[in-house]
């Protein structure tokens, strides 16, 4: 090791910084052999023990207690500056206000829910023993009910059949039943007469606007209610009309999956469709059987006696 | 009841229990609670950093009552959180030395024309006395911090760093942001720089040496 390369290991010899073996012993060498070296690393020495007498001393220097208590009060004037916001007595009020809209907009959703329940879940969530039996005008079940799946729509009209009760006047089928009879023009002449090309009407939005209907009708009020259930093959007693189209209705339309559901209409709905309708039992409600496409529309009507 | 004297905001007893649970904590446990509001966090914290900022800053402007300011203000930063720890660029210990240089610099440069004058005279006074092993203790001390004092900052801050509080190249050239080698080679010039302080009379004499050697060459 030459003057050059001590100079560069001077300082950590002289600091008791660790150094390589090697390196630490070539330097002491060094030293024994340069007397300048051994005076510089002395030196060194001695600096290095000055400073650190001066950092002992130091050790004793301590802060004033005072610093520690600013610090301290500050913390907890920040704590307790952060505290008033929580407890501010606006926040309150904006929260209880708040929780107050929250309740009256559940409410009111949980009302609308309740009037127009969704279709599909209700469909899937019914239970078919819910189902009434289908009953002749006697009121007497005539057979029973197997709990096949059910047609939505006609869950739906179910549920109207039985809450809603149709405060319109008589003739205004069209708004007031949920089966797409009211788009069907009346027919004048003869039931082979077909209808006017007119598309179906779905009839969901038919049942939306039945949901606006309120059970305190008046006397002269006609119910409408929607028997549902899926239909067989009409028993022997029935006796059945034709079915008659509805729109556009052609047998390639009938695609699987349509079903036929049983409803009640007023009397004179047979009017519309040109049959003979008995003015003394105009009030009097027939049974109908719909039958709904796979789409779930009205494609063609028939009555049952 | 060490702790109460020492702190005497911190009295009761189960303030004391939850101080020793918090003990073993790491800085940034005890940062993350003081930030919720937990005074025993703090004073935790503060017993563990604030000796060696408030001997940084003194060491390095020499002044007590500045020494007190600038280690007030650096946890006042951590309290009030005007500056962000990032436990990733390294410890906290680092961050607060880092804040306490920063704040120092800051008012030893407002404070500029003020300072040094007196310390220049005391110290060549002290040096041109006695050689450097020759002083007494006491003496040799004071010689130091004067001399320590008297050196430009960048160099009085690693021996500061280095030699007086004993933290390694790398702390260092984390507080002071710098590379390892820069700490190094500033060190050494800096204890170059003391040694010629500590020992003019020594410098004077080879002068003088020198000088006769050329007259009478």
């Amino acid at each position: 090791m030459n003057c050059q390369s001590f100079e560069n290991v001077v300082v950590d010899l002289a600091r008791l910084t660790p150094l390589e073996a090697s390196v630490r012993d070539a330097a002491l060498a060094h030293c024994e052999a340069c007397d300048n070296c051994a005076r510089r690393l002395t030196e060194e020495k001695l600096l290095t023990g000055g400073l650190m007498a001066l950092a002992t001393e130091m050790k004793a220097a301590v802060v004033a207690e005072q610093v520690q208590q600013n610090l301290l009060s500050v913390l907890r004037k920040q704590r307790l500056a952060a505290q008033p916001e929580r407890a501010n007595p606006g926040w309150r009020y904006l929260a209880v206000a708040a929780a107050i809209l929250v309740a009256v907009a559940l409410g009111i959703a949980g009302y609308k829910m309740r009037q127009t329940p969704p279709v599909d879940s209700q469909a899937g969530s019914l239970p078919a023993t819910e189902t009434p039996p289908i009953k002749d005008s006697a009121g007497a079940p005539t057979r029973k009910q197997e709990p096949t799946p059910m047609v939505a729509l006609g869950i739906a009209g179910y549920q109207m059949g039985q809450a809603a009760p149709v405060d319109s006047q008589a003739g205004s089928v069209e708004t007031d039943t949920p089966v797409p009879v009211a788009s069907t023009p009346p027919v004048e002449d003869s039931a082979e007469t077909p209808p006017r090309e007119q598309k179906p009407t779905p009839v969901v939005a038919k049942k939306q606007r039945l949901r606006k209907f309120r059970p305190d009708a008046s006397a002269h009020s006609t119910f409408v209610s929607v028997v549902v259930g899926t239909v067989t093959d009409p028993e022997a007693s029935e006796v059945v009309s034709h079915f008659m189209p509805l729109g556009d209705t052609n047998p390639a339309n009938i695609q699987e999956g349509a079903q036929v559901v049983r409803v009640e209409l007023p009397r004179y709905a047979m009017a519309r469709f040109g049959l003979p309708v008995n003015m003394e039992r105009y009030d009097e409600r027939v049974k109908a059987d719909v039958w709904l496409g796979a789409d779930g529309l009205a494609r063609a009507i028939r009555f049952v006696q | 009841m060490e702790l109460s004297s020492r702190f005497p905001l911190i009295t009761s007893d189960d303030t004391l229990i939850g101080m020793k649970a918090l003990e073993n904590s790491s800085d940034d446990e005890l940062l993350r609670l003081m930030r919720t509001g937990d005074e025993r966090a703090f004073v935790l914290l503060y017993r563990r950093c604030h000796a060696g900022i408030y001997r940084f800053v003194l060491q390095m402007c020499g002044s007590p009552a500045l020494a007190e300011d600038i280690t007030q203000d650096v946890f006042l930063v951590l309290i009030r959180g005007t500056e962000s720890f990032d436990a990733a660029r390294g410890s906290l210990n680092a961050f607060l030395y880092g804040v306490a240089r920063n704040q120092m610099l800051y008012r030893l440069r407002r404070e500029r024309f003020y300072v040094p004058l007196e310390i220049e005279q005391s110290l060549e006074e002290s040096a041109n006395a006695k050689p450097l092993d020759e002083l007494t203790r006491t003496e040799m001390v004071d010689a130091v911090r004067r001399a320590v004092l008297s050196l430009p900052e960048r160099y009085r801050e690693v021996v500061v760093l280095c030699d007086l509080e004993e933290l390694s190249y790398v702390e260092s050239a984390q507080i002071l942001g710098c590379a390892v080698g820069t700490v190094r080679s500033r060190l050494h010039r800096a204890r170059a720089l003391l040694l010629e302080k500590l020992q003019p009379q020594k410098k004077e004499n080879a002068a003088a040496e020198v000088k006769t050697a050329r007259c009478f060459a």
